[in-house]
């Protein structure tokens, strides 16, 4: 079945082969196009930018097609490809800013603007709302002791809720877990903590 | 704390580390919000593929137009594709977007030629009026200048003929003097005392005006400075009228005419009018006239 619907590992097979190179190479352009505006959007690119670095990223796509051997899926080989053009036009941005050139693009807040792979020094600034509210309390370090007394999975589960501000669903993706589980993990976690921290947990949820 | 990196995220995605690296991922993905980031990214990207999301219309078919154009010239295969639906199978070619593409284009430049042709125009106009207002002003000043030349020539002949009455004037006037006493005009090389003069010095005049001798004198007295010239033997004196008609002539010997002293003539007799007195220098046979002037006899 070769059209919009088609599986994509057909498509790719016949960009890869030279057989209806043209169409292959414009169905998934079509397919992508939208991911990968999503994907840049989110990293802070402008409109302008973002059709620059789909397009920067299809090239890319079009000269290395030979060198995808369905090792891994497409769409994570594609993805691994946009991640690479973006971070490269933010090292572009940041050496321009340090020549004190004119950036090209958009000036947008920093921590919206940030790039995903960030330093460690801008984490407490950017800590999700419970934390701060801990840190609020001069609960962080207290509570931060007791987590690492969890068990393996329950602390995993327990940071990411409170460090990284996931809900449960989230959790269970990351850790590739049932929600379930991640669900009954924080109701152990809970317990466990206000027996340890008593009355300082009690303006904490989990 | 080292980074899971990208390759390596994709594999714990894909389910395809072995448990121990898996676990030190999960443990790195608990303490690390980027690297989670990165993973959710990773996530909201699948779902949208696996979503069909498009993203916006405009923008896509924009970007496929300027993707096409990027690609490797050596490779004619992907040319830019009308619509954003990929085809479905080939068909023939639709000559009709070209054909109106290109009657679009004629009509287009019919128009630019129209539009261009009427700009240039009024430009050739507008230049053409300055050129012709220029012109009339040259033309005025021009008219101006031939009016102030033919003033200034009328101005010149008649300040001609005013001189040239003025010196028909002057040349007149002398004689039309009534004078019952000679006046005697000099020349520089001599000079003539009026007889009945009251004065001390020598009435000088030249040839324009005359000398004015008061109308007392009964004669007067003719003394040559003669400086330089010539001593003639004798000299030959002689008055005439207006006319040319000699009244009075007289010689007298050499050097009686020099100096202050001069020879006495008697002017009694001679009514008012102009007269000449004409002087000649006599040697044997050889005269010379060394002066000719004219007297007025005044009332």
């Amino acid at each position: 079945m070769k059209g919009p619907g088609e599986p994509i590992e057909a498509i790719v097979k016949r960009l890869r082969d030279g057989a209806g190179r043209e169409e292959s190479f414009r169905l998934l352009f079509e397919r992508f196009y939208g991911p990968l505006f999503r994907f840049f959007e989110h990293r802070g690119f402008s409109t302008e930018e973002c059709q620059d670095l789909i397009q920067e990223t299809f090239l890319r796509v079009y000269r290395g097609i030979e060198a995808f051997r369905g090792e891994s899926r497409w769409e994570h080989w594609l993805f691994r490809i946009a991640a690479n053009t973006a971070s490269k036009a933010w090292r572009h941005r940041a050496a321009a800013k340090r020549a004190g050139q004119a950036v090209p693009w958009e000036e947008k807040d920093e921590e919206e603007a940030a790039p995903v792979v960030a330093d460690e020094s801008s984490r407490d600034a950017r800590a999700p709302a419970p934390l701060r509210r801990l840190l609020d309390k001069e609960m962080g370090e207290l509570l931060k002791q007791a987590v690492e007394g969890l068990p393996v999975q329950m602390r995993r589960c327990v940071r990411l809720r409170v460090f990284q501000d996931l809900d449960y669903d989230e959790i269970a993706e990351v850790l590739q877990i049932a929600p379930s589980t991640v669900k009954v993990q924080m109701f152990k976690a809970r317990k466990r903590l206000q027996m340890e921290l008593g009355r300082s947990f009690t303006s904490f949820e989990l | 704390m080292t980074h899971v990196g990208l390759k390596r995220l994709i594999a714990y995605r894909e389910g395809k580390l072995p448990p121990a690296e898996r676990e030190a991922v999960q443990e790195h993905l608990s303490l690390c919000p980027q690297c989670t980031g990165l993973l959710r990214e990773l996530r909201d990207f699948e779902a949208a593929a696996a979503g069909g999301e498009t993203g916006p219309e405009p923008l896509r078919q924009e970007a496929w137009e300027s993707l096409v154009r990027r690609l490797p010239a050596k490779d004619p295969a992907v040319r830019p594709i009308a619509g954003a639906a990929p085809r479905e199978a080939p068909r023939p070619r639709d000559l009709r977007p070209l054909l109106y593409s290109a009657a679009a284009a004629v009509l287009l430049a019919v128009l630019g030629l129209g539009v261009w042709a009427t700009v240039t125009a009024q430009q050739r106009r507008h230049e053409l009026a300055q050129l012709e207002r220029r012109l009339a002003e040259r033309e005025g000043a021009l008219a101006a200048a031939h009016r102030s030349l033919a003033n200034a020539e009328r101005q010149l002949a008649a300040a001609r003929g005013h001189i040239h009455d003025l010196e028909k004037e002057q040349r007149a006037s002398p004689i039309a003097v009534a004078s019952r006493e000679i006046a005697v005009t000099v020349a520089p090389w001599f000079a003539v005392r009026g007889q009945e003069n009251s004065g001390s010095g020598l009435l000088q005049g030249d040839a324009v005006n005359p000398v004015r001798i008061p109308a007392r004198g009964k004669g007067f007295t003719v003394a040559l400075s003669l400086a330089d010239h010539p001593v003639y033997g004798e000299y030959r004196l002689e008055l005439t009228d207006r006319n040319g008609e000699v009244l009075w002539a007289g010689r007298r010997p050499g050097r009686a005419l020099l100096g202050d002293m001069g020879t006495s003539i008697s002017v009694s007799g001679l009514g008012p009018g102009l007269y000449r007195l004409r002087i000649e220098g006599v040697q044997g046979k050889r005269s010379e006239l060394l002066a000719e002037y004219r007297l007025a006899v005044e009332r």
